[in-house]
């Protein structure tokens, strides 16, 4: 039965790949963000588990998996880091007792607390918390449009002139855009790729290039854009054209907003932005791609690195943000243990060892004199 | 005052000769860790009969070794982080009649303490390798342990195949940078040593700054060995990622309010320079640094250096410590919880 059961998740693993892999162009990551999350859900209540320890295993792995399929999709590790917070916090109760002491609050920052049994939450009490808390974030998703929505327009006042980007991608701003349009007078200003098609369900009054934005800027009042990710320095990753836009703003002293669901905020850092960036095609016509078969590299990145210093306002489901506080909003969603003790890490252990290195062999301390035993 | 509350008297020679000792003989153990396994020895083996005690004995502890070496920052802070995590208990233990069994809970928070510490450069070193660019250039300043074994981690570690060479800064007056240089050397790393003076224009060819902190402030800045403040300047007009490494027990609870505050924080004293150096003597590249640092003869008290400076949070990308990885804005909520 429990092979069966192992078969089940491998099939649902690969029918989730195959998903994405489908689609031709980037869709709209909640689309994304359901199907990974649906599938942790199905994980989460099928796989069989006797400690907590055991489950966390299997969503990393799980996690890994996917995330190596698609490395460039930061939502999906996202998600199992958030899966895997709720796991934790529900699995190891916290002591209520000496919950204002600072005793708590120092001791969480050194100690283990799997290491200590008497906080385990019973396994079928467990299941069923995680189970809700799983499904509190499905409902999460699920209204998380309306409710960046409802916040962001606050932002926006009549009579004012909205530059938008990726509008075509974007499901986020095509909801905002028709939200401020009901409730206020403005005229809004779509930067539109070549390659991509006029949306006329929507109506927009201008449709300018992104070459054009730099000069319009000087009129416009808002900036609004949707990120693809956000980390904890309040830098963020938009689509291509997004940076430049940016800087066109900020020459300008526009105030740019980044619309972004609490999935697209990661707990980690990106190192080097260079190696994340996938390319998309380059869209040439057919006659200029036969002519330059072979001979011409032409990039088209998916994805654009923006400094923190760029973006005056991040507009999640829940709030509005800073850029410099964006650190603050992490520890909501995301445990410390599972984004700096992945797995990945304790491979490496055994290399990192100090005699290894050359620098010096580990430090013996010696044990504790129990002063009740003297 | 009866003899059961009179402080035990510690012989402060021995201490500060024990915390030396420990130093001469690992050169890779950082002080702040050093000064807090003297710590954990004398609190292992105290006769101490009450909290007030064992405080007042950690304290003297502190003081003997602060004044051992130079006063150093981190020795002080890390003793201070030290005491305060150990003597933390909550109220059901400490109403315990019995004075032994608070004892045993200090002796035990003081081993978890330390062997968090000491592991901590490694777990930073793990953390920080995916910083390193793949083939490209880091500059580091000074001679810092943490620093050295971030980037030995980083050879080491296969996933990021590193061929990046180091740049190092000499370090003047105490040329502290040759001794970097030479353990990097040692090491097997392609590293060049560079002029202090020569940062602004090399910056343009460096991709990554990599630097320790003697201190990290409340604000997010941090206070390291002079010249730290010029590099990073310059990586900040030129785009340069700077990244911190520090141990969280190098966290102070201080924020300046100007740069002259920062002689009252660190409690550097400051030096001479050597005005007695001549030409010729400067060329002699090999024994020039052992030299310096038992050549302190001159009286002239108009040339005198200022041992470290203040790099204010603008200048920092971020702050990878054994707590996390910050950007600077978020040290002060760590100090908080540290210092609660």
């Amino acid at each position: 039965m429990a092979s069966r059961k192992k078969e089940d998740l491998v099939e649902l693993r690969a029918k989730l790949l195959m998903g994405i892999k489908r689609s031709a162009t980037r869709e709209p990551s909640l689309k994304l963000a359901t199907e990974v999350l649906t599938f942790l859900m199905r994980l989460v209540r099928h796989e069989k588990y006797d400690k907590v320890e055991t489950l966390l295993e299997v969503l990393h792995e799980n996690g890994s998996l996917i995330t190596a399929a698609y490395p460039s999709e930061f939502v999906i590790r996202n998600l199992v880091l958030a899966v895997s917070k709720i796991a934790r916090d529900e699995g190891f109760r916290s002591d209520i007792s000496d919950a204002t002491s600072a005793f708590n609050s120092l001791t969480r920052l050194w100690i283990d607390r799997r290491k200590d049994d008497a906080l385990r939450v019973p396994l079928k009490d467990f299941r069923e918390k995680l189970i809700d808390g799983v499904r509190e974030l499905q409902t999460e998703m699920e209204t998380c449009r309306e409710n960046i929505v409802r916040i962001g327009t606050e932002l926006i006042s009549t009579g004012d002139i909205v530059m938008v980007h990726s509008l075509n991608s974007s499901t986020t701003i095509q909801s905002f855009l028709k939200d401020i349009r009901e409730k206020h007078k403005l005229r809004i200003m779509s930067v539109q790729n070549s390659s991509e098609p006029l949306n006329n369900d929507f109506p927009v009054e201008d449709y300018i290039k992104l070459c054009e934005a730099a000069t319009k800027m000087a009129h416009v009042t808002k900036v609004v854009l949707s990120a693809i990710t956000v980390f904890p320095d309040g830098s963020c990753l938009l689509p291509p054209g997004g940076r430049s836009i940016c800087l066109s703003a900020q020459r300008h002293n526009v105030p740019v907003y980044v619309l972004c669901a609490f999935y697209k905020i990661a707990p980690y850092f990106l190192p080097d932005p260079s190696i994340i960036i996938k390319h998309t095609l380059p869209g040439l016509p057919f006659d200029m791609a036969r002519k330059f078969a072979g001979r011409v590299r032409v990039l088209q990145p998916a994805i654009e690195y923006t400094e923190p210093g760029l973006v005056s306002l991040y507009v999640t489901n829940t709030t509005v943000i800073n850029p410099h506080h964006v650190y603050r909003i992490i520890t909501d969603y995301y445990h410390q243990g599972d984004v700096y003790d992945s797995p990945d890490f304790q491979k490496d252990e055994a290399a990192l060892n100090s005699e290894k290195l050359g620098l010096g062999a580990p430090a013996h301390i010696p044990p504790v004199n129990d002063p009740l035993k003297a | 005052m009866s003899d059961t509350e009179r402080p035990p008297v510690l012989d402060q020679d021995r201490v500060a000769n024990d915390f030396l000792a420990l130093l001469r003989g690992d050169s890779y153990l950082s002080s702040g860790i050093a000064a807090i396994r003297v710590l954990y020895d004398i609190l292992n083996n105290t006769d101490a009969s009450t909290t007030f005690q064992v405080i007042a004995e950690l304290e003297s502890a502190t003081s003997a070794m602060a004044n051992a070496e130079q006063a150093s920052l981190c020795v002080l802070t890390a003793c201070e982080i030290f005491t305060r995590y150990v003597t933390l208990t909550p109220s059901e233990i400490l109403d315990n009649r019995d004075f032994r069994v608070v004892l045993g809970f200090y002796r035990n928070r003081a081993y978890q303490f330390l062997q968090r510490s000491a592991n901590s450069p490694n777990f930073i070193a793990r953390i920080a390798c995916a910083f390193m660019p793949r083939d490209g250039t880091v500059l580091v300043h000074s001679y810092s342990k943490v620093v050295l074994r971030v980037l030995a981690t980083a050879k080491m570690s296969n996933s990021i195949g590193s061929k990046f060479r180091v740049f190092v800064t000499e370090s003047r007056p105490d040329f502290s940078g040759r001794r970097m240089y030479e353990e990097l050397v040692r090491h097997g790393f392609d590293a060049t040593l560079i002029l202090d003076v020569s940062v602004g224009s090399l910056m343009s060819s460096v991709d990554v700054v990599l630097i320790g902190a003697e201190g990290v402030l409340e604000t997010g800045g941090i206070i390291n060995k002079m010249g730290t403040l010029n590099i990073t300047d310059s990586a900040k007009v030129m785009n340069k990622p700077v990244y911190v490494v520090a141990e969280s027990i190098k966290f102070v609870k201080k924020a300046p309010m100007s740069k002259r505050e920062i002689t009252h924080i660190a409690l550097y004293p400051q030096k001479p320079i050597n005005m007695s150096l001549n030409i010729t003597e400067a060329r002699d590249a090999s024994g020039l640094f052992r030299r310096f640092e038992t050549d302190y003869n001159n009286d002239d008290k108009q040339n005198h250096y200022q041992q470290v400076d203040y790099s204010p949070p603008t200048n920092i990308n971020l702050i990878i410590t054994d707590l996390g990885i910050f950007p600077p804005e978020a040290v002060g909520g760590e100090l908080v919880k540290l210092y609660a």
